[in-house]
């Protein structure tokens, strides 16, 4: 319903589709024989960019053929430019009757120390180049060469920081693909694990990559990933967020329906399960998708602890979530409409609280979850220096002056501070920040209705969810449709003996090979 | 814009003015604007034919359940204030012109009832309370011994400065660990009484105590705060909707016996062999239950009562290792106790003409056909009828220590 309301008032613009390659234009540019053309062109292809090197050397025992090298500062690794590439073209001392012998020359013997490649234009010769790759071009010869001498400075892998564990691997994923594609292929050492790469943005041209575990995962999801991504048709991919709302199933949902990581660990379960993971290049998050709730509620100590710790907590966390959701709901319910369902001393001591604040308990709960709720932008985006200073104006004077200038009870304080921290324990924070924006409408339901509001509400978010899904997988799978043999690893975790089988949706059982 | 455009975003419109304009207060009502009963007690007014209706309101800022108590420790916690009407709905209505907050009877915990108007018969005043949602069924009622409920509700406990919680308190452990003096007796129960066939009800029963205002200990002045405090002990008996009597605390203990809501309590026998010592018992667990039946016309009831119990304390010297038979003896004199509370609840009773035992009822579920030819003459049926009554005693512990201390002498 909101999707069509949101179709009739914004209308949408009508997208011109298209593959999202480059537009290959009709008349390819091709490398000339003449290298000074060539160089012009290369030229123009980057507007004289300042980082672009352009360097002539001669080859061959008199210096008898001509070459071009090509590459960007700062992308290519200097001195495998200088030993891989311009000490192999400058220093041979080889005899070459003509420029196609030393091409081929160059190509098969001097330079294969650098994962060479041959292009045919000059259009893809200058996107290798804009890749870091380092291009020669010899003259009189109308293809070119680009050798791999990708070097550039990279954050050194990483603890993760958003999603910190104090049991298992401190490893997280950085902003390079390769990087990120190496710390997976060192956990699954096994040629079954595929890497499709594909380039997304139009103008950026961003790596995506499709990972996947060839025979685990299901054909038609990998083909569903595949197709969703070459849908896009956008300028720039700025981060795996970008990815995440174009291909996601339920945009309009608070809820998230594909689950993001830092952690490679995280990756690596989820492929071995079958699911497919999306890495882009320029963020240290990972997409996993097929996603479920239960998911958005595991942390991978739950695995790495012993498995009755791991349930613990699990259902730990399920309770913090329900109470992040509902906690100052229920609270303004039973305080305003159901006075009979607390204890009597409860209920006195609660009277005697509220006793002299001006205003109802729902506009007391939405004031102080408000404060709650700056307080916590405020401080994640904090400079390190003034974050104590923060704290304690929050902490300690909001707290007890909102309950000194009579504007809140200390039991209304206690229900949001609880009901903050609880948002806290759930371990995605895409999940936990929907859930603190439901919170609003659930304490306004229960102020306009009392409990029958919360239930209320409690039921349309539940009907929401039982709707979702995810990549084809029902999104409270394997907790609505039931599915027995996943119920082993949803809200408890079975003991890893015991977890012989894999999650329905990949169709393939057992026995896990 | 098209049409359809406009009417959605003008609906929206629409939706949003009503939803700030029109969400009345319907049921919602602040936990600030709300007075608490605690206690709600009904006298026959001076005024005749009316009802007075006394309510004893918690004052939550005299109680101080925030940080700071707002409220000086002399400030009362509770507020006794009174109206009448010709039935308690108007009289609670009428209380309203009194009180700035609307009354709110779901916390009430008691259901005080002076003794004029119970012996003038409750059945018209107890409707309200069963018909009231915002009642529970679970307040207790009781009779005020010689007094008016409002003079009941004036009594204050030195340990809980709130008298609702107080008397609570005392109900709670008289009726579990303490003695089991008293009778679990709830509106709920008690309406079940009221309506059913060969049973009357029961309630509990309290009594103003005064005290006085102040007294000397050693020369030191200490001021008692307290004026008038309450015993809550023993049982009212109704005949139907009529209070007819009272049951003392032994008598009530006879009552529970037969009821099997005996939980503990404490049996003093006479010391075998020194009639002038005693001996405590304790009582672990006991099993009450009776069958009444037909015999030669009459009806006749078997009481199967099976009771454990801990010696508590022994005057006097004990050895029961060496001499065992001291332990026979005192399981018969247990026994002996037992029986005559039964007897006596029985006695009392049967004086009264009130079954509160439910024999009748009994009678009715046992042999349905026999009770329709009985039923009507039960009333004269019921103090005749003959009780009989079965104690197994068991004597299971003897504290920390078998032996007495033998002191020399």
């Amino acid at each position: 319903m909101l999707r069509k309301l949101w179709q009739v008032l914004f209308k949408r613009r009508q997208r011109r589709q298209s593959s999202g390659q480059v537009r290959t234009g009709s008349a390819e540019k091709r490398i000339s024989s003449e290298l000074p053309v060539n160089r012009e062109r290369i030229k123009a292809a980057f507007g004289n960019s300042a980082d672009l090197v352009l360097q002539d050397l001669e080859t061959g025992a008199q210096g008898k053929v001509s070459a071009l090298v090509v590459h960007i500062d700062g992308l290519c690794d200097k001195r495998l430019v200088a030993e891989v590439v311009i000490r192999q073209i400058a220093d041979t001392e080889h005899e070459w009757n003509s420029a196609k012998q030393a091409y081929m020359d160059l190509k098969d013997r001097l330079l294969s120390g650098s994962a060479v490649k041959e292009v045919d234009s000059l259009d893809s010769f200058v996107a290798s180049v804009s890749d870091g790759k380092c291009g020669v071009l010899v003259d009189g010869v109308t293809r070119g060469l680009v050798c791999d001498t990708r070097g550039w400075a990279q954050r050194s892998i990483d603890e993760p920081t958003t999603e910190v564990t104090v049991r298992g691997s401190k490893e997280g994923f950085v902003e390079t693909l390769r990087t990120n594609t190496s710390l997976l292929r060192r956990r699954i050492a096994s040629s079954r694990l595929w890497i499709e790469e594909m380039k997304i943005g139009r103008i950026s041209r961003t790596s995506v990559a499709i990972v996947y575990i060839s025979g685990v995962a299901d054909e038609k999801l990998v083909q569903e990933v595949r197709n969703r991504l070459e849908r896009i048709d956008v300028s720039a991919v700025y981060e795996s967020g970008h990815l995440e709302e174009h291909i996601e199933d339920a945009p309009f949902s608070p809820f998230p329906t594909i689950l993001r990581t830092e952690r490679p660990d995280k990756v690596t379960g989820a492929l071995l399960e079958g699911r497919v993971a999306i890495l882009t290049d320029g963020t240290p998050f990972a997409l996993i998708v097929p996603a479920t709730f239960t998911m958005f509620l595991t942390a991978p100590e739950d695995y790495y602890e012993r498995y009755f710790i791991g349930s613990a907590l699990r259902i730990l966390r399920l309770a913090s979530f329900f109470i992040s959701l509902t906690l100052p709901a229920l609270y303004v319910a039973v305080t305003t409409f159901h006075q009979e369902m607390l204890p009597t001393p409860l209920v006195l001591s609660v009277a005697a609280q509220r006793e002299g604040i001006p205003f109802p308990a729902v506009v007391e709960a939405v004031l102080m979850e408000l404060i709650f709720e700056v307080l916590r932008e405020a401080g994640v985006r904090l400079p390190r220096v003034v974050g104590p200073a923060v704290s304690i104006i929050g902490g300690l004077v909001i707290g007890d002056a909102a309950i000194r200038a009579g504007l809140a009870s200390p039991a209304m304080v206690l229900v949001v501070a609880f009901t903050g921290i609880a948002s806290f324990a759930t371990p995605v924070f895409s999940l936990a920040i929907g859930v603190r924006l439901l919170r609003f409408p659930m304490i306004a339901l229960a102020g306009a209705l009392g409990l029958f509001g919360v239930v209320a509400g409690m039921a349309a978010i539940l009907a929401h969810l039982t709707a979702l899904r995810s990549f084809g997988v029902p999104f409270l799978e394997p907790l609505a449709p039931v599915v027995l043999s996943d119920l082993k690893d949803a809200l408890l975790r079975a003991p890893w003996w015991a977890l012989d089988t894999r999650p329905r949706f990949t169709g393939k059982a057992r026995p896990v090979s | 814009m098209s049409v359809d455009r406009a009417l959605i975003i003008s609906a929206l419109v629409i939706f949003v003015m009503m939803a700030t304009t029109i969400t009345g207060c319907w049921s919602r009502r602040e936990i600030d604007t709300i007075g608490f009963l605690m206690a709600i007690g009904v006298d026959e007014a001076q005024e005749k034919g009316k009802i007075q209706l006394t309510v004893h309101v918690a004052k939550p800022f005299a109680i101080g359940g925030g940080a700071e108590a707002k409220g000086t420790t002399e400030e009362k916690p509770f507020w006794v204030v009174s109206s009448t009407g010709h039935t308690v709905f108007e009289a609670m209505r009428n209380l309203v012109s009194q009180s700035p907050r609307r009354p709110f009877l779901a916390h009430s915990r008691f259901i005080l009832i002076g003794e004029e108007l119970a012996r003038r018969g409750i059945g018209d005043v107890i409707d309200w309370f069963q018909r009231d949602g915002e009642m529970r069924r679970r307040a207790w009622i009781v009779v005020a011994k010689g007094a008016k409920a409002s003079d009941l509700l004036q009594v204050e406990f030195e340990l809980e400065p709130m008298p609702s919680e107080g008397g609570m308190g005392i109900v709670m452990a008289t009726r579990t660990e303490l003695s089991t003096t008293i009778t679990d007796c709830t509106l709920h129960c008690f309406l079940q009484q009221l309506e059913g066939e060969g049973a009357d009800p029961v309630a509990t029963r309290a009594e103003i105590i005064l005290r006085p205002q102040e007294f000397d200990i050693r020369g030191e002045l200490r001021r008692e705060k307290v004026g008038a405090s309450a015993r809550i002990t023993g049982a009212a008996v109704f005949k139907d909707d009529k209070l007819v009597g009272w049951l003392n605390k032994p008598e009530t203990r006879g009552f529970n016996w037969i009821m099997g809501q005996v939980r503990s309590g404490i049996i003093v026998i006479k010391k075998p062999g020194e009639e002038d010592r005693f001996i405590g018992l304790e009582i672990l667990r006991a099993r009450g239950r009776f069958r009444p039946e037909f015999k030669d016309g009459r009806v006749s009831v078997t009481v199967g009562i099976e009771a454990e119990a801990n010696v508590g304390d022994v005057q006097g010297f004990i050895d029961p290792l060496r001499f065992p038979e001291i332990w026979d003896s005192m399981e018969r004199r247990m026994a002996t106790v037992i029986k005559n509370e039964v007897m006596a609840a029985v006695a009392k009773a049967q004086e009264l003409g009130s079954d509160i035992f439910g024999f009748g009822a009994e009678l009715n579920r046992r042999d349905p056909e026999k009770w329709a030819e009985i039923k009507d003459r039960w009333d004269d049926e019921f103090p005749r009828v003959g009780v009989h009554v079965e104690v197994k005693a068991k004597l299971r512990r003897s504290g920390l220590v078998i032996r007495s201390t033998r002191i020399k002498r």
